[in-house]
């Protein structure tokens, strides 16, 4: 076989299908054996390697143009509820969960024809910006083994970075899809809330949980995109929004007004971040795009707001895991106390138990105006900052993260400074609105930048535009495999 | 503001967790410093603003008509603890009783 399929995007390996020069099950064979190979990143929790292969095998070649995504080899985040398999979430308490109906990302793409290869590893329950709080340890990034690829769908990035996967599917709740695309060299879309259907998707904050696509190049993530998003009647905060159109509508836009919150790149964000970041902006402002600095005056509070809604919002969900009608269960049990808090307390691991914790303290009597009313009072704040913005920009521009990836075990002992990671990613999840992580360069490590492509509501069209002019201009940036 | 362990034992308990004394000390000083970097919240003016629950406007959002839903019975008791005689078996939690 000498068709590069690392180096190629969805489009081109239809055409390759189609000139018979590959076959789906060469396509699904090859992305599996690799998988397999780099088993030591520890990206997939289950490789579905049969049941890929079966579905591939015979599989008619002449492709219509409705079916763009059809024998594509994709991952999807442990998170997803896939009928009759295993579905963890990364967590002891549901280590022998098998789903009992499909997730609606799972069963678009299915319906697509596209072949879920695995499941990847992620943080548990997705809590966590590093894929260090796993059930089933840490993965690696590809970049540097001894560094985290960021959380909390880690496992997806890796699978997409080191080419394990044509496409994966994340969760981003507060920056789980955009953080770990940023430290591992990839695309991701955080989309518009409401725009991809939740049925399936195991919760951790129903407010701001939205599952997202990952990528090696823009066609790439547009096709994942559009195979998902649209309004699902099971998930009653989908919007009633036809499905997006996105990868048909890739074009060169005119140059427009970009904003940038400059006031949030002073503290904390490493040089080489902020170097590489504006850049960035000199390609834009050299191709005739105007950067305009904004003001976003109660961004600075996202942090705090985020980690009181989302942790509340957290305790609340998980306090399903009971022991009694599936998942884990003690076997040290004295009484019915004793057999929900042995339960939770051995299924859970630590991160999740601090979460439940904090989120069971701002939701208590005394404590919930002071903590949960008040940040969701900063949250209107923190959207209304943003409708303000859009006022005078098309898009705002800010990196992805305050750093690039970090070494495993670094901020573990101290959960404070492992939240703030999360700091310029969660203003977005608040405000309910798209965001993209886009690959902007190196560190002097040699580590991967990202930064993000900041949209209004459901205008997702713009930031792939954004995103494809600027993989135009570094295209050396764009469908690199970390692992050859 | 700092959380005092007693305060924290009452979280668990609310929590159906436990924790260790040793654990329980980690907690403490782990959400305390948490909650002193919220304590920032303290300095934003939110006088006659409204809570958002949700970040998106919920008018174009409809409700799905309530009908039931099947889904297969033997799938379901695939992720079951104990079965016995088809139906849900849960330990015995009268404590003192034997099994």
């Amino acid at each position: 076989m000498s068709f590069d399929i690392l180096n190629s995007n969805i489009p081109t390996i239809n055409s390759a299908i189609k000139d018979k020069k590959i076959s789906h099950r060469e396509l699904v064979d090859f992305y599996i054996k690799r998988a397999k190979k780099y088993s030591k990143l520890n990206s997939y929790i289950n490789i579905m390697e049969q049941e890929a292969l079966e579905k591939v095998t015979n599989m008619d070649p002449d492709l219509s143009a409705n079916e763009i995504i059809k024998g594509i080899p994709v991952s999807l985040k442990d998170i997803f509820l896939m009928k009759g398999h295993k579905t963890t979430c990364a967590s002891k308490i549901l280590s022998d969960h098998v789903a009992t109906y499909d997730s609606t990302v799972a069963s678009r793409l299915q319906n697509k024809g596209a072949v879920v290869i695995g499941k990847n590893n992620m943080d548990e329950f997705a809590m966590g910006s590093s894929n260090e709080h796993s059930f089933y340890g840490p993965a690696l990034n590809p970049w540097d083994e001894s560094r985290v690829p960021g959380g909390s769908s880690g496992g997806s990035a890796v699978s997409v970075s080191a080419g394990l996967c044509q496409i994966s599917y994340g969760t981003d709740t507060g920056g789980s899809v955009r953080l770990p695309a940023s430290y591992t060299g990839i695309c991701s879309l955080k989309p518009t809330y409401g725009r991809v259907s939740r049925y399936g998707v195991i919760a951790f904050a129903s407010s701001l949980d939205q599952p997202g696509p990952m990528a090696r190049n823009i066609e790439d993530l547009a096709i994942a995109f559009d195979a998902v998003s649209g309004h699902d009647p099971n998930d009653s905060n989908t919007s009633s929004l036809p499905p997006s159109n996105i990868y048909k509508g890739l074009k060169n836009i005119e140059p427009c007004t970009l904003g940038v919150p400059y006031e949030l790149l002073s503290d904390g964000i490493d040089k080489d971040v902020v170097k590489c970041f504006e850049s960035s902006l000199e390609i834009f402002k050299k191709a005739g795009y105007v950067i305009k600095d904004i003001k976003l005056p109660h961004a600075k509070h996202s942090l705090d707001a985020y980690y009181i809604i989302s942790t509340g919002e957290a305790s609340s969900n998980l306090a399903r895991y009971d022991g009694i009608r599936y998942g884990y269960r003690t076997s040290n049990i004295s009484g019915l106390k004793d057999l929900y808090e042995n339960s939770r307390s051995e299924g859970f691991g630590t991160e999740v138990k601090r979460r439940i914790a904090l989120g069971t303290f701002v939701l208590s009597a005394g404590y919930y105006d002071a903590y949960f009313v008040k940040a969701a009072k900063v949250r209107r704040l923190i959207r209304q900052d943003f409708d303000n913005a859009f006022s005078s920009c098309s898009a705002i521009l800010l990196p992805t993260a305050p750093t690039t990836a970090f070494k495993i075990g670094e901020k573990l002992a101290d959960p404070m400074t492992m939240y703030l990671s999360d700091v310029l990613t969660v203003p977005v999840n608040l405000a309910a609105i798209p965001a993209m992580s886009i690959p902007c360069g190196f560190d002097s490590k040699s580590l991967p930048i990202g930064m993000q492509i900041i949209g209004k509501h459901f205008d997702e069209m713009t930031l792939f535009n954004l995103a494809y002019f600027m993989q135009r201009q570094r295209p050396e940036l764009f469908n690199r495999v970390s692992v050859k | 503001m700092s959380i005092d362990k007693l305060t924290i034992k009452k979280v668990l308990g609310l929590s159906a967790l436990k924790a260790k004394e040793s654990e329980i000390d980690t907690l403490s000083e782990q959400l305390s410093s948490i909650l002193e970097h919220m304590k920032a919240l303290d300095a934003v003016d939110v006088t006659g603003i409204k809570p958002m629950f949700f970040g998106i406007d919920k008018d174009n959002c409809s409700v799905r008509a309530d009908e039931p839903v099947v889904v297969e019975r033997a799938l379901i008791k695939t992720n079951a603890l104990s079965i016995v005689d088809d139906l849900y078996c849960v330990p015995n939690i009268i404590a003192g009783d034997d099994e």
